[in-house]
């Protein structure tokens, strides 16, 4: 069904097609797409409330309450409070900073490095392929939690301040998270390479760069989003194991992953949802709506759809 | 919420906060079950068998070749020892029926008692306990235990090859052994009356300088403890039978086990009945769970290990005896305690737990929370506030670094010293890594505070022994604290050695070598089909073992 | 005689393949192996350091008796020349044979790990490929909210849940654990136990997997849907199943292999929670013990044997790459 409609629509889109680049169209499919649309609203609502909210609150982020130790939602406390009194809303909201930039940066970091290199080495083959795929293997082949705690080692060894240091630690994940993607796209391009519009192109004498950015990136779209997608999430839960080792956020800094790994407890579990809720919702809502958002760049961005 | 109920409330949890601290600590407490009928089946199908709980056993149960505490836990079990320990951690007879200390301090005869047995049924002499001090010496020996600090006369030629055997050790009869050492030391008694090794068994191809042989027996065990050893399933449980030559006779449980559980799971596990004795992290939740089981006798028993920060007085501008008491009474450590503990800790002033002969905190600072003071002190060591509110002296601003490992005692402490620090002027960052990093920092110097909790202390020397002016790695040195430890080490006669530590802790408070934080109590609990169970943290549970019985065994 | 000689062609061109890569692993195990010594060597901390209560000289004197206080190259060269006469060296904190101790929980590790990817592999298959052969259906958007949901429930909980519900309120299945504790049981019995302590974790670990498989599994399979050769297919009138079976389920599972290279490892490496939470006496717990204990010969051991696996792994993708895709010539 959905099927027919879409070629419906492609026919009607070739007329505009001739007067618009494909990044404006795809802009423009994406416009027209409502799911997408409400998606990116409620990311910007969430980032906007994660900015600015922190100014309305009358709590402070790491005021420590012993009396006030794990109550129940209230007018004061609209979401209650955690095991030291402090206020889980506010820190909801500063959490929801660092999570948020903490998935993003390491995801697009680990895509942009894995498609690079697993696009030269599919398309190029020879030396080249040799070459990444070898050094691939080899970062590939060390277990990342020896590799991690070294580096955090490492990374507290050079006095780095608190603040910057989870940013130093997910650029190293990414540095040592692209293989995986790199022989995944790697296998895909010398599928598609094969394919008779990549030999078309090659006839035609275009360079590389437009060879591998105008045609065949937009046929690995798809699989890109979806790692792109899944990763967002994996990488703000992530945060949570990375703390845990001591390696992500310090304390008292909060973010989504470890204030749900504090409430760590079959207690907490049954009786105060309040303080795994809040994060574990947010965590959720983040990773549909960012979902539903590559879902809807993928539909835009496809050429074939 | 209307105001007043939030008051009320908060009243009422200020009201509990506090009569819980003061229930606290010193005396051991036991909730019995309030409705033994609910036994969960599982245990009561088990008429013979006790099943309690372990962490991560190894697999090396030889209590000198040991690298990790539960593997000593499945050998206090196997091995007997000569001396033991009371509920004071006070040294008492144990398989030496008695022994006498020379007056300057220097020589110990042990008599053995008598009809001592392996479990194999080969008798346990005088040179048994030669063989496993001679066996201590061994230039190849690598374990945990430091002999060295016993300084057994002869030891030291021994181990370097100028002596076939160890002067001081001379075996009198069968049942005698004397031991001439050339240092008089407190902890002497106890280093030389631990378990014991069959030299017939462990002896049969050991050479000096090779361990292989010996080595290879670790997963065979044979002592002369409560408990024979039968088998060990690696992740999953260690078996015992009970031990038929045990010297004060066979115990009334014949199988014992020890399960291995994990924090997630041994609440469950408990439930269920799959576990008879359990210990958990001591806070009201855990408490309020057992007690709606219904069958679960409650314990709640004072441990013997504290926590604490470390200074590195190697800093310069931790030198100033003034800076340090500023950060004592600058850190909220009530708060801290009734967080973590919720009315089942207390703040630590002293190096030694409450539990122990030697704690005595009278006319010792109790460094009580007092911001005002510490920014006071501060003031008078010449840290002025600068523009960003941390103090500064000579362009030398307080901010420092804190090692912390991960666990919920730091996720607490950290926040809670970084708000009363900033309240006096102090900046206080934190660094997490693992316990090994943490301890390898330490000795770097590369901090400026650390924190950890001690392992389980029984003498007060073990406390102190650090702060003397040649071992402290970290810069303390103050004479007269160096003056009374020796003094303390130097005597064992129990009264003498309390009023040398108190006059020590006085010392101590007023230039502090480091921040004590807090003491603890452990919570364990039992199913209400064993009885006779009496915890104490020096005996262990293998010190009580003998003593169990099973309500419904045949 | 032609079809025969073109299938010699290739076996031959597959042979000089497969041996031109193993030979090439051996220069990346050797790299690696250095690469994670000196990771090791210079994480802060030594199986010495770990021990609060040494006195500083018998730190010194145990230091000296491991070979700790030699420089890392030398201590390098003497693992590398022990390994090279088959010793994988002897474990400083269980002081037995690094072989016999991975020996008794790798097994463990395997059986579950083996068991949960059959099904995650195979749920994640067929959930996919039907969310894809009805993109945007009711079906797919619950799928997709079932991934999201079970990708953002961290493991602890659902670990929990389930001890909660199945094994302390139901009492159908045991808490923790491979075997009953003092359990003797021996032939089927023992098969019986170990299976029903298995169900928890199994259940736990494919909950955990499959979500994200399945998103793959989708967008690979939405991908060869929407090329030339379906519509091809479709328009010579081939069933419906025909062409999702056979056509478009064989190009959708091309990218999919690769991803099944990665999995060799993660058969022997143990899910290090997932078997904390259930007491699995697997080999994730040794591997955090003697990380924490700076126990160096397992470390490199275990992480050698792992790296070896993922190098096996990746060369058994090409493998099959190059089987099931004629047009990817072999380099």
């Amino acid at each position: 069904m959905r099927f027919f409609s879409s070629k419906m629509r492609q026919r009607q889109d070739i007329a505009l097609a001739a007067s618009l680049t494909p990044m404006r169209q795809a802009l423009r499919r994406l416009r027209h797409n409502r799911a997408a649309m409400s998606a990116l609203i409620f990311l910007l609502l969430l980032i906007a409330v994660c900015l600015a909210g922190p100014w309305f609150s009358s709590w402070q982020l790491d005021t420590t309450n012993a009396l006030q130790s794990r109550q129940a939602p209230s007018m004061d406390h609209w979401l209650g409070t955690d095991f030291l009194g402090r206020d889980v809303l506010t820190r909801l909201m500063y959490a929801g900073r660092i999570s948020l930039t903490v998935g993003l940066i390491s995801v697009v970091l680990s895509v942009a490095l894995g498609f690079v290199a697993g696009a030269l080495s599919g398309y190029c083959g020879g030396w080249i392929d040799s070459l990444i795929m070898r050094v691939a293997d080899l970062l590939m082949t060390i277990p990342s939690l020896p590799l991690l705690i070294a580096l955090g080692a490492l990374l507290s060894e050079l006095k780095i301040e608190p603040e910057i240091r989870i940013y130093m630690v997910m650029l190293m994940l990414s540095l040592i998270g692209w293989p995986g993607l790199a022989r995944m796209v790697r296998g895909q391009i010398l599928s598609l390479r094969e394919r008779d519009f990549m030999l078309a192109t090659e006839v035609l004498g275009l360079s590389l760069r437009r060879r591998l950015f105008g045609h065949l990136l937009p046929n690995t779209v798809p699989i890109l989003l979806v790692v792109a997608t899944t990763g967002v999430a994996g990488a703000i839960l992530g945060e949570a194991s990375l703390s845990y080792l001591g390696l992500g956020v310090v304390p008292p800094t909060p973010s989504w992953g470890n204030m749900m790994d504090s409430a760590n407890s079959f207690i907490d579990f049954k009786r105060r949802p309040w303080l795994w809720m809040p994060p574990g919702m947010a965590i959720f809502l983040t990773v549909i709506a960012i979902n539903v958002l590559g879902d809807g760049m993928r539909d835009a961005l496809d050429p074939k759809s | 919420m209307p105001l007043s109920m939030r008051l009320a409330i908060k009243l009422f949890i200020r009201v509990l906060v506090c009569s819980l601290s003061v229930v606290c600590c010193v005396h051991a407490e036991t909730i019995r079950a309030p409705d033994p009928s609910q036994i969960p089946a599982e245990a009561k199908a088990r008429k013979n068998t006790l099943i309690a709980t372990i962490a991560a056993p190894q697999g090396v149960f030889n209590p000198y070749l040991i690298s990790n505490g539960w593997d000593e836990n499945v050998t206090a079990a196997i091995f007997g020892n000569l001396v033991g320990l009371d509920r004071q951690g006070k040294p008492v007879s144990d398989q030496a029926e008695s022994w006498t200390i020379s007056p300057d301090g220097l020589v110990y005869t042990f008599k053995l008692a008598k009809n001592l047995k392996f479990s194999d049924g080969s008798p346990l002499t005088a040179s048994d306990v030669a063989f496993t001090l001679t066996f201590l010496y061994d230039p190849a020996y690598d374990g945990e235990t430091d002999i060295s600090l016993a300084h057994i006369k002869g030891g030291d030629a021994y181990k370097k090859g100028a002596a076939t055997s160890i002067s001081g050790i001379v075996v009198i009869n069968p049942q005698t052994i004397q031991i001439t050492v050339t240092e008089p030391g407190a902890t002497t008694l106890t280093r030389l009356g631990g378990p014991i090794l069959s030299k017939a068994y462990y002896g049969k191809n050991y050479q000096k300088g090779k361990l292989e042989s010996l080595r290879a027996l670790s997963n065979k065990p044979i002592g002369s403890g409560p408990y024979v050893y039968e088998n060990f399933v690696p992740g999953q449980e260690v078996r015992f039978k009970a031990n038929p030559y045990y010297f004060k006779g066979k115990p009334a449980i014949e199988n014992f086990i020890y399960r291995i559980t994990t924090d997630a799971t041994r609440l469950q596990l408990f439930q269920t009945g799959g576990t008879d004795i359990e210990s958990f992290p001591v806070n009201s939740d855990n408490i309020e769970q057992l007690k709606e089981m219904g069958f679960a006798n409650i314990h709640v028993y004072p441990s013997s290990d504290f926590s604490l920060i470390d200074f590195n007085h190697k800093k310069p501008y931790l030198k100033d005896a003034r800076v340090r008491q500023a950060l004592i009474y600058g850190l909220d450590r009530k708060k801290l305690v009734d967080l973590i503990y919720q009315g089942n800790g207390s703040v630590a002033n002293l190096p030694i737990a409450p539990l122990s002969w030697a704690y005595n905190p009278s006319g010792v600072n109790t460094f009580l929370f007092d911001p005002a003071k510490a920014r006071a002190l501060l003031d008078q060591a010449g840290f002025k506030p600068g523009k960003d509110g941390v103090r500064e002296k000579n362009g030398q601003r307080l901010s420092l670094t804190l090692l912390a490992t991960k666990s919920q005692f730091n996720d607490a402490l950290i926040p809670i010293a970084k708000e009363s620090y900033k309240a006096i002027g102090v900046e206080l960052n934190a660094e997490i890594s693992d316990f090994n990093a943490l301890l390898a920092k330490r000795k770097a110097g590369s901090f400026d505070l650390a924190t950890y909790r001690t392992s389980g202390l029984s003498d007060p020397h073990d406390g102190v022994k650090d702060f003397r002016t040649n071992e402290n790695k970290f810069g303390y040195g103050n004479p007269k604290v160096d003056d009374l430890i020796t003094k303390g080490n130097e005597t064992s006669n129990i009264t003498q050695r309390k009023e040398i530590y108190h006059q020590l802790y006085q010392v101590l408070a007023n230039d502090p070598p480091c921040i004590f934080l807090a003491y603890r109590n452990i919570l364990s609990a039992s199913n209400s089909r064993v009885t006779n169970y009496q915890p104490n943290i020096y005996l262990g549970l293998t010190g009580i073992l003998p003593e169990l019985r099973l309500t419904g065994a045949k | 005689m032609l079809a025969a000689d073109i299938t010699g062609r290739k076996f031959t061109a597959m042979r000089a393949f497969v041996l031109r890569r193993v030979l090439a692993a051996i220069p990346l195990l050797l790299g690696a192996s250095l690469l994670i010594f000196l990771v090791f060597a210079f994480t802060p901390g030594d199986f010495i350091d770990g021990n609060i209560n040494l006195t500083a000289q018998r730190a010194a004197e145990l230091k000296a008796l491991y070979g700790l206080d030699q420089p890392w190259w030398l201590r390098y060269l003497h693992w590398l020349e022990k390994l090279l006469h088959g010793d994988l060296g002897f474990s400083m904190q269980y002081q037995i044979p690094v072989t016999e101790l991975l020996g008794q929980y790798v097994f463990n590790s395997f059986l579950l790990a083996s068991v949960s990817m059959v099904l995650y592999w195979g749920i994640a298959l067929l959930t996919g490929v039907l969310a894809a052969v009805q993109p945007y259906s009711l079906f797919d958007r619950l799928l997709t909210l079932a991934v999201f949901a079970a990708m953002s429930f961290p493991v602890f909980f659902l670990c929990l849940l389930l001890i909660k519900w199945a094994a302390v309120d139901l009492g159908w299945l045991p808490v923790g654990g491979m075997l009953a504790t003092g359990s003797d049981t021996r032939g089927w019995a023992y098969v019986h136990e170990v299976a029903i302590h298995m169900v928890l974790p199994v259940i736990t670990l494919v909950m955990l997997q499959a979500g994200g498989l399945t998103r793959y599994f989708r967008a690979s399979m939405f991908e060869a849907l929407a090329m030339d050769f379906v519509r091809t297919a479709r328009a010579k009138g081939l069933k419906e199943r025909t062409v999702i079976f056979k056509h478009a389920l064989r190009n959708a599972l091309l990218p999919m292999i690769a991803l099944a290279g990665f999995e060799l490892p993660a058969l022997f490496s143990g899910a290090i929670i997932t078997e904390k939470l259930f007491n699995w006496p697997g080999v994730g717990h040794v591997h955090i013990d003697t990380l924490a204990a700076r126990d160096y010969p397992v470390l490199m051991a275990f992480t050698l044997f792992l790296a070896a696996l993922t190098i096996l792994g990746n060369l058994m993708a090409d493998i099959v790459y190059a089987c099931v895709d004629p047009r990817i010539r072999l380099r």
